[in-house]
Formats: structure tokens, sequence, C-alpha cells
């Protein structure tokens, strides 16, 4: 008998193991709770925790509180400015307008990566002279080496960065900071090609990507036919 | 096949995401392992949890630049091997059911439950190596990695679990693995 018929013995003895395809919520809960404790009560603890959590989420719906889907139209209203180069010195009435591509400088903040996985922490600081907003998923373009652009897919809150905090309103004064998180898989999975990206361009939450706010000399694998993450802006550290 | 993940340089730093970013790829494997040393789905699954969290704390434990999988495998392959030395392993053991004979052995050979049986027998390392080799498919060298021996040593390891598995059975080895 050589190995090969061996491991078909082998396999057909111990029979085909069914992953469960909840194991990864299972294992990714096993990270917030103590070692010690039995299946059952796991799993009674766990029924509890989706009931809990319906109920809330039910009750925000009936009390109309949930907010709305994420996303470009969830962030604030702009108003039309024409000119942006120039902030009025005395406070708009108003309060502060929506941070513009103009008012605003990008830098690269930490990078991890993970298995397959990337994330580079990107910041927004604001250049200019009176507070500005945000809210919501900045705009991203993958661009090559010679700053062509290439196929992007942004999908806002996607893949790994699906637990970051949804959009809110941040203000930014002169001299602050907005930051977040872009992602990508680096690992191809299926048919959809990898390509390789030197920088990306960013844009405000509701405005194109522009060559303005680039970060370039970045060695990007990125698969899944160009798919990048982008998490909600926060207030950086 | 995966490519070898390779876990950023500072592990012990990343955040709960991140770390399970790079956990996540590996549980089909690690719930294979855990299934084929446990046998019990219920069991295999509650103890990749385990060893999941075992990992998290244990992060420091990762030596920079070398591959995620082996490093897990060994810890799902320890949680397993501590949950069969509880009282509660032997009282289920014993309330095991002997499997079901299958209908005019069309997927149950003889030859496959005696296998079954003599695999009860085995000591544990011996089946621990038996399944990374032929039910998880890894090479020697990634074996070893797992059981932080030398490629050599999971060699005659895997050889030797075979010979106290059926010891009239010759496995020739293929010279393309």
């Amino acid at each position: 008998m050589n190995e090969r018929e061996f491991q078909q013995l082998f396999r057909d003895t111990l029979g085909e193991a069914q992953v469960p395809p909840d194991l990864r919520f299972t294992a990714r809960r096993a990270l917030g709770r103590p070692v010690e404790r039995s299946t059952t009560a796991l799993k009674a603890a766990a029924a509890v925790a989706t009931i809990v959590l319906v109920a809330t989420i039910g009750g925000y719906a009936l009390l109309g509180r949930h907010v709305s889907a994420p996303g470009p139209a969830a962030s604030v209203p702009t108003p039309p400015v024409t000119a942006t180069s120039a902030p009025a010195p005395s406070p708009s009435p108003t309060g502060p307008l929506s941070c513009q591509v103009t008012g605003l400088a990008l830098a690269k903040g930490a990078s991890q990566g993970a298995a397959g996985h990337l994330f580079q922490t990107l910041l927004l600081t604001s250049t200019g002279s009176s507070p500005c907003t945000m809210s919501g998923y900045p705009t991203a373009q993958l661009v090559s080496a010679s700053q062509g652009s290439l196929p992007t897919r942004v999908v806002d809150g996607g893949g790994m960065l699906g637990n970051t905090p949804p959009p809110s309103l941040i203000t930014l004064f002169p001299g602050q900071a907005a930051s977040f998180q872009v992602s990508w898989g680096d690992v191809q999975a299926g048919a959809a090609a990898c390509e390789t990206a030197g920088g990306i361009e960013v844009g405000p939450p509701g405005e194109a990507p522009s060559p303005a706010l680039a970060v370039s000399g970045l060695s990007m694998n990125v698969c899944n036919a160009g798919e990048l993450d982008v998490s909600a802006v926060t207030m950086a550290p | 096949m995966l490519r070898p993940a390779a876990l950023g340089n500072n592990l012990a730093e990343q955040r709960e995401d991140v770390f399970m970013a790079g956990i996540e790829p590996l549980l089909p494997m690690a719930y294979r392992l855990a299934y084929g040393l446990l046998r019990r789905p219920e069991e295999a699954e509650d103890a990749v949890q385990d060893a999941t969290f075992d990992a998290w704390r244990r992060r420091s434990t990762f030596r920079a630049g070398s591959e995620v999988r082996p490093w897990f495998l060994a810890i799902v392959a320890n949680q397993c091997h501590r949950r069969t030395r509880t009282r509660w392993w032997r009282v289920i053991r014993l309330a095991d059911p002997e499997p079901e004979p299958t209908a005019a052995g069309a997927f149950d050979s003889d030859e496959a439950s005696a296998l079954r049986a003599a695999l009860v027998r085995l000591p544990a390392a011996d089946r621990l190596v038996l399944v990374l080799r032929f039910y998880l498919d890894l090479s020697h060298e990634e074996v070893a990695a797992t059981l932080r021996i030398s490629p050599s040593a999971a060699r005659v390891r895997t050889h030797r679990a075979l010979a106290r598995l059926r010891p009239r059975l010759v496995v020739t080895e293929e010279p393309s693995r």
C-alpha cells in the first residue's frame, strides 16, 4: 500500500469533518470570554445574547431611532460652496462647513498585516483656518506607480472593517486630524485577479478622490478585483 | 492551498480584529485537526474556540517572521490533548456507541473498521502525527514545524506511528511527497 492509498483509507476511517458554518463567529466570540465553561452554558448565553440583541434592535426600529444605511448618502449634506480657498474669517452662522479637498492633507498612519489582509490607517489633517466637519466613509481610488487609475471597488465598512464604528459627525479644528482605515486582501481567492497599486487617492466623504490627497510609494497587492474596504472617519487619537 | 500566513511582526501588539483576521483562514483546518483527534463535532468545535482564546492569550509566544499555521495548529492539538485527559472525556468515551455498520461495506470496509479500532488504542502523539500527515495532508516539513521537531524526526515519527497502528501494514513513501 502506498501513502496515497493509506491516506484514502485513513480519511474513510475518520470520516469527513463537517466544518460548522458559524465557526468563525464562535471562535471570534471566544476572545471575549473566560476559559472554563460548558458548551450548553455557552450556547444558552449566546441564545440569550441574540434575543437581547434582536429585542434591542427591534426596539430601536420601533422607536424610529435606528441609523439610516451608512454610505455617502448618510454623510452630512454639503452646502453648495463655490469658493472654498478663502473661508470667511467670521464664523458662519450655520456652523462649520464640510471639509473640502483643498483644506485637507493626507498622511499615512500605522499599518498592520495579517494573514491575507492588510490594514492601513490614513489621516486627513485639516489645513484650513476654520473648523470643518466630516461624516461617513471617505472615497478612494487605487493608482499605479505612474499615478494611473486602477480598477477599484470601495466597500464602505466592508470585509475586515465590518466591526469599525458607524459614521458619526466629527468636527476638525485647524491642525486636527480625522483617521480612517483601508483594508484589502492580498491573497488571490477564486478567479478575481490581483493588481499592484503604487498608492491611493482619497476624498473626504461625499467627494471624489483627488490627486491632491494621495499617498504614493506604496506596494499594495490588491486582490478580489480591486476591493478596498474603508472605515468611517473618526477623530484621530 | 492557502499561502502560509505571515502575520505582522508585532503580533503581540495587535488588536483583536487584526489577530482574528490572521486566525480566521486557519479555522477550517483547525477544526479538521480537532475533529480528527476527537471525533466528536461538538467537542471539536469547543476545542477550536478554546484554542482561539489560548492563541490570543499566548500571542506573545509567536515568533516574528515564523508562520502562523503551525503555531496555531500546535495550540489546537494541545487543546485537544487536554480535553482527552479530563474525566468528562472518559465518560463520553464510554458512552460512545460503536460506529454503525454500513450496508454492504459500501463506505466502511473491514479495513477501515480495523483501522478505526487500532486508532483508538494508539498513543496520542502517534495519532496526532498521523492526523497531521494523512488527514490534514501536511508535508513532513509542516508536520515538523507544528510538532517543533526536525523534518527528519517528523518522518521517523510518522513511520513509527504507522508501524504501531498496523504492524503488518507496509506503507511505501512516494518520492513526490
